[in-house]
């Protein structure tokens, strides 16, 4: 077996684990065998949705942080780069203090302009950091560095004007999925599969570019369309998932990493694995969030860290080779 | 007989002044020394003139005891309606926030005591401090404190008969109240604050205490924090008798009543949930107010949703 077959397998055996363990483990003992109607509520309407909803927001960022850091060739890159967690943050903000609420049944007022405010982001920094219809990736950086810095302020003035919504904005930015149900879950169902089509579709197309704009050229790629769908893409990816449940640190910055540490830098491998490891981490940390304070519930970004952290530094202790994109 | 009238005219002058310089008070006489909930040790003035509070419960007690002496209080203070109407005659002025008040604002009231509350506040106050300004921090943990320190802001504002007078007949209906719940079973109650996430209150918290005084058992009482997110899971697994929203959670509560997860829960099942107001839960003298509005949640009028 090549070491990639390996790690295919290693990674889709600890996804089945932490799935099982996602659904079985919870406050209500469930008895699988012989289920009881509460039981069956609890698997099916607040268990599994729960579950697949921590493994599309976790796949979904990890896969926006891989396509991030190609992209912009760089390592500290990652899904909430080009202000979309400012953007999310005052959506939110928004949301709670002024008391908006969704116009749209199946969402929450928070997740609804979250959502907006992730893409009403996005198009201020796509728009600063074009020029002439063409982006370029450097241009974009600072533009979204500049657009974030300046949503950032309102973000502050907002929870100035909060009272006792402040807490429940913290909770936002720390993220969670505490009040998963099918209906929060849905839109990351839907929009997270189509994303990771898309991002495997021209995997081959940015490994060109990657080798540098030039010989992508000459090799007959066109870089400015495939940069501007990555970028586009993962953008979109990360909004769905801060809409669903918040702001997740981490893991969009450092699963892609561990995976390029382990398999190297080809996208076409790198993108699958990636989403595959960070949605079976994400479900991990929130099993963990779910039961280790119980029975409060630690929010899931605070749990990422803690346990993601560690594991990432004994990686990069242990990598002797060169590592680089 | 000359030199004796003389001499009792000095003698009587002398006793005058002798009698005037013992009435006129010493330095210790015209300050006083309290130690605060923080165990701060403080020098106030006898007589309190100019008070401004930076929380909003302690501005509502000095305007309970005597509304005249509060010039400064936050743009959170609701209450007595005395107090609103005050703010807008420009009486009492708006100093900012608990955590972002305007010290100049401050200082040109020139106040003889600064109401603060707990650790949380201690940086906003500093410099203040460091002017020499006095500042009491109240910040009481149980109903007894809270008690004593309305006792204690009573007297420091002349007001000892008043405080005493509110803090009794808060006293004789928590006796009420507790006659009445003796002899019935306690009803496990859940309480959310905050809808999404779910926020619930526990151990610490002054609700806990309020819900436990009705007759009533915290469902998360076992919760290390004053107040945290738990997951529906934990709810069903607690099943609450009874459920009780902060009133800006109707809409939340006509969603979730009809889902099936929350219908495995004994309070909703039987449609026994009520609301309450915010200030109903705070840490304030009037306290009996909400805890009244409890009990009668839990044990008198349950047929519908009722907001309290």
């Amino acid at each position: 077996m090549t070491r990639l077959t390996q790690g295919w397998l290693i990674v889709l055996f600890f996804l089945l684990v932490s799935f099982t363990l996602a659904l079985s483990t919870g406050p209500v003992k469930l008895s699988f065998l012989s289920m009881s109607p509460t039981d069956r509520v609890i698997l099916f309407n607040l268990r599994l949705p729960r579950a697949l909803s921590s493994f599309f927001v976790g796949g979904g960022l990890a896969l926006a942080g891989a396509i991030f850091q190609g992209l912009f060739r760089n390592p500290l890159a990652d899904s909430y780069l080009l202000g979309i967690s400012s953007g999310a943050s005052l959506g939110a903000a928004v949301a709670l203090v002024l008391g908006f609420t969704s116009p749209i049944a199946v969402f929450t007022g928070v997740s609804f302009f979250s959502f907006l405010g992730s893409l009403g982001a996005l198009a201020l920094v796509f728009y600063f950091g074009s020029q002439n219809g063409a982006i370029s990736t450097f241009r974009l950086l600072l533009s979204g560095l500049g657009v974030g810095l300046f949503i950032s302020s309102f973000v502050a003035i907002l929870m100035i004007m909060a009272e006792e919504e402040l807490k429940a904005l913290i909770f936002f930015f720390l993220g969670g999925f505490s009040s998963s149900s099918w209906e929060t879950t849905l839109l990351a169902l839907v929009f997270v599969p189509v994303g990771v089509l898309i991002a495997l579709y021209y995997s081959r197309e940015l490994n060109v570019l990657l080798l540098g704009e030039e010989t992508a050229k000459s090799s007959g790629v066109n870089t400015k369309s495939i940069q501007a769908i990555y970028a586009v893409l993962a953008a979109f990816l990360t909004s769905v998932s801060v809409s669903v449940a918040g702001l997740i640190g981490f893991v969009g910055l450092i699963v892609p990493h561990m995976i390029r540490m382990i398999f190297g830098a080809d996208h076409r491998v790198l993108f699958p694995l990636t989403f595959l490891v960070g949605g079976t981490f994400l479900i991990l940390c929130d099993t963990i969030a779910k039961v280790i304070i119980a029975p409060s519930e630690l929010p899931v970004g605070v749990v990422t860290s803690i346990c993601g952290v560690p594991f990432f530094l004994y990686l990069l202790k242990k990598e002797k080779g060169e590592y680089g994109l | 007989m000359k030199i004796l009238g003389k001499a009792s005219t000095v003698a009587l002058y002398v006793l005058t002044f002798l009698f005037f310089l013992s009435c006129r008070p010493t330095p210790q006489e015209r300050e006083r020394v309290i130690i605060d909930d923080l165990g701060h040790r403080i020098k106030i003035k006898r007589d309190v003139k100019r008070v401004v509070s930076l929380v909003p419960t302690n501005s509502e007690h000095v305007c309970i005891l005597d509304c005249d002496r509060l010039y400064g209080g936050t743009r959170y203070d609701h209450f007595p309606e005395e107090l609103v109407k005050r703010v807008k005659e420009g009486k009492i002025k708006i100093i900012g926030g608990g955590f972002d008040p305007n010290l100049e604002m401050i200082i040109e009231i020139e106040p003889d005591l600064i109401l603060a509350n707990g650790p949380s506040q201690q940086r906003v106050v500093l410099p203040l401090k460091r002017m020499g300004y006095p500042i009491l921090s109240l910040y009481p943990k149980n109903i007894e404190r809270l008690k004593r320190d309305f006792l204690l802001l009573g007297e420091i504002l002349g007001r000892k008969a008043k405080a005493i007078k509110i803090v009794k007949e808060v006293e004789s209906r928590l006796k009420e109240i507790q006659k009445k719940t003796r002899p019935k079973k306690r009803i496990r109650v859940y309480l959310q604050t905050w809808p999404n996430p779910m926020i619930t209150v526990g151990k610490g918290s002054f609700p806990h205490s309020l819900i436990t005084l009705a007759g009533g058992i915290n469902v998360f009482g076992d919760m290390l924090f004053d107040s945290g997110k738990v997951g529906i899971e934990w709810i069903i697994k607690r099943n609450p008798q009874v459920l009780i929203f902060t009133d800006h959670q109707a809409e939340f509560v006509k969603k979730i009543v009809k889902r099936p997860e929350w219908r495995q829960i004994a309070g909703v099942k039987n449609n026994h949930i009520c609301f309450i107001n915010e200030t109903f839960l705070r840490r304030r003298i009037q306290f009996i107010d909400g805890l009244e509005k409890i009990y009668e949640c839990l044990f008198l009028r349950y047929a519908d949703n009722k907001t309290l």
